[in-house]
């Protein structure tokens, strides 16, 4: 009878721990809570970016362009106003290109007034050097280091004229667990039904506040030399000031 | 707690260890198709135990899988290239003579190729012990432009519409579709049963056989730590090493930053993982870069050539230039000569 017991036990907890800690898209909702949607709106200043357009204007006065813009978002939590914290998804890769992985469908969510939101950009330091990972995570996405292991966090891609008016190529791959940043934003979200709430990652933001980056200085950066080190510090400030919450729907 | 039951103590603390372990994974792991069978390793006698990721355990199929796709050229850019073109096992699977290995591009690469044995008590892996666990290493060469230059998700696509891969995939792995994270995972449980330790010095400890007069000699030269002091690093018996990464001066200013390019920290310049020296005799050219053709010249380096790095290594720096004569360095080669594992090196578990 023990054995049965504890076996039964057993696999009850090896049942719950087990799941998979990738976001699902199939989530019950429970009548009594709510369900909520963060939807990532790329955006360059009030414009939606559009890839590959070299119609952007950064806070150095360098007209760019994106023609790749991934990055990772961690650990979301909301939290309310009474001090309570729910987490809400673990890794999720937002890429420009496709708008779906810009969504995060998110579990049901506990009804109630809720005023702050924390994320990370890029990956944890015990995640970012584990093995072998699917989803999101899975290494050939393109924002995987294979020479040395952990996760390229934040990738942008594209152009800018120089200041002889030639183009010249942006290559910024923002990684190491130094770079892990913190984003704090306050929100006005109230959970009584299903919502959908709209954030915006504004990617002048990331290279103007509140330290301005001048593409003819740094427009090769990819987090693997010394000299990389102040851009890469300038740019952990910067995320902080590049995430609004914008509506809620 | 001091109300509750013996019995239900215990239950708790199952649970509560259960969740532990359980939650570490990333990835469901059962046997799916409920036809896997869990591989027993030997390990030879004086060997740490293995540490395996809960992810990951040994299976017979699995263990297959990964050989099968360590010898299929599948995974490189054009097919022409497979892991084992580099890693061969006559040669402590490395690349014969060859200093820097050719991949698929015809370019040179700009380390020499690693031996592959032993390798799951590493610490980290490539020369910089940049990849930091071994199911990680496996896409470094394959993506690698100067080696098998391949794009993942085209291995992936070649791999998913093979004739034979898919249903040995779903077999260990389960799942419709091959991923990343599967074939990482098959060939890192090759590699974990690449294990060398039936040498002519295991027979010795063992009793089976008896070293020549020059053999012990280099034995005694290679444990003393006014001769040879070997040991302090490439740690006698077990897996004669204790991979750490060192600067052993060899170059006053390094070419080759090493681990440094992956911690960017100029007191990690130069450094680079130590090696094992089981089957050192079949392993040359030697050094990250191939630099020294024989043994002799590699004790030479540590006997007078080496320059006083600002981040020598301690050990090294504490010993005397000049205090091996060209005897004892015979003898120390005799001794390690008796690494080599002929079992392993022949053994058709690991050839295609």
């Amino acid at each position: 009878m023990k054995k049965i017991f504890i076996l039964s036990i057993l696999s009850v907890t090896l049942l719950f721990s087990c799941k998979k800690e990738t976001t699902t898209d199939t989530v019950k909702t429970e009548p009594t809570d709510g369900q909520l949607n963060i939807v990532f709106n790329n955006m360059v200043g009030d414009q939606p970016l559009v890839l590959n357009q070299m119609n952007y204007t950064n806070a150095a006065g360098n007209t760019y362009s994106a023609s790749l813009l991934k990055y990772y978002v961690s650990n979301i939590q909301l939290h309310k106003k009474n001090g309570s914290n729910v987490s809400l998804s673990n890794y999720e890769l937002i890429d420009a290109a496709d708008a779906e992985s810009c969504k995060v469908l998110t579990k049901t969510l506990e009804k109630g007034d809720y005023d702050s939101m924390t994320f990370y950009i890029g990956i944890d330091a015990d995640r970012n050097h584990n093995g072998a990972q699917d989803g999101d995570l899975d290494v050939s996405n393109g924002m995987f280091w294979t020479w040395n292991t952990g996760y390229i966090f934040f990738k942008h891609e594209g152009t800018y004229k120089n200041s002889s008016n030639q183009n010249k190529s942006i290559i910024f791959h923002y990684a190491t667990d130094d770079a892990f940043a913190k984003v704090t934003l306050p929100i006005q979200l109230t959970i009584n039904g299903k919502k959908t709430m709209h954030l915006k990652f504004d990617l002048n933001s990331v290279y103007s506040s509140p330290v301005n980056i001048d593409f003819n200085v740094d427009n090769n950066r990819q987090s693997s030399s010394s000299a990389d080190a102040i851009w890469m510090a300038n740019l952990k400030s910067n995320f902080g000031d590049a995430f609004t919450f914008m509506r809620v729907e | 707690m001091r109300h509750l039951s013996f019995r239900s103590k215990f239950v708790l603390a199952l649970l509560i260890v259960l969740s532990a372990v359980a939650c570490r994974k990333i990835v469901e792991v059962d046997d799916p198709s409920g036809q896997l069978t869990p591989y027993t390793l030997n390990l030879p006698a004086g060997f740490p135990n293995m540490k395996i990721p809960a992810d990951n355990p040994l299976t017979v199929e699995g263990i297959a899988l990964g050989k099968m796709l360590f010898f299929d050229p599948i995974l490189s850019g054009d097919n022409t290239m497979s892991c084992a073109t580099c890693h061969k096992q006559a040669f402590g699977f490395t690349d014969s003579s060859n200093r820097f290995s050719t991949g698929i591009d015809g370019l040179k690469g700009n380390r020499n190729s690693m031996p592959l044995f032993n390798l799951a008590w590493s610490k980290g892996f490539f020369w910089d012990a940049g990849a930091s666990n071994m199911e990680s290493q496996v896409v470094g060469p394959i993506e690698n432009p100067l080696e098998m230059h391949e794009n993942l998700a085209n291995a992936l696509a070649e791999l998913n519409a093979h004739a034979t891969y898919p249903a040995l995939f779903k077999k260990v792995f389960g799942g419709d579709k091959i991923t990343t994270s599967m074939l990482m995972r098959a060939v890192a449980q090759f590699e974990r049963t690449m294990i060398s330790g039936n040498s002519k010095y295991d027979q010795y400890v063992q009793g089976k056989t008896s070293l020549s007069a020059s053999e012990q000699r280099g034995l005694n030269l290679y444990v003393d730590m006014n001769k040879g002091d070997c040991n302090h690093c490439h740690v006698i018996g077990g897996l004669f090493t204790d991979f750490e990464l060192r600067n052993t001066g060899l170059d006053s200013i390094p070419v080759d930053p090493g681990r440094a390019r992956i911690t960017l920290n100029p007191l990690d310049s130069g450094k680079f993982k130590t090696p094992s020296l089981r089957n050192i005799e079949v392993t040359a050219p030697y050094m990250h870069d191939g630099r020294f053709n024989t043994l002799e010249e590699c004790i030479e380096h540590y006997n007078t050539g080496f320059r006083y790095t600002s981040n020598l290594d301690p050990n090294l720096e504490h010993t005397v230039k000049g205090r091996l004569s060209q005897a004892e360095i015979a003898d120390l080669v005799a001794f390690l000569k008796t690494l080599t594992d002929n079992e392993f090196l022949n053994n058709p578990v690991f050839r295609k």
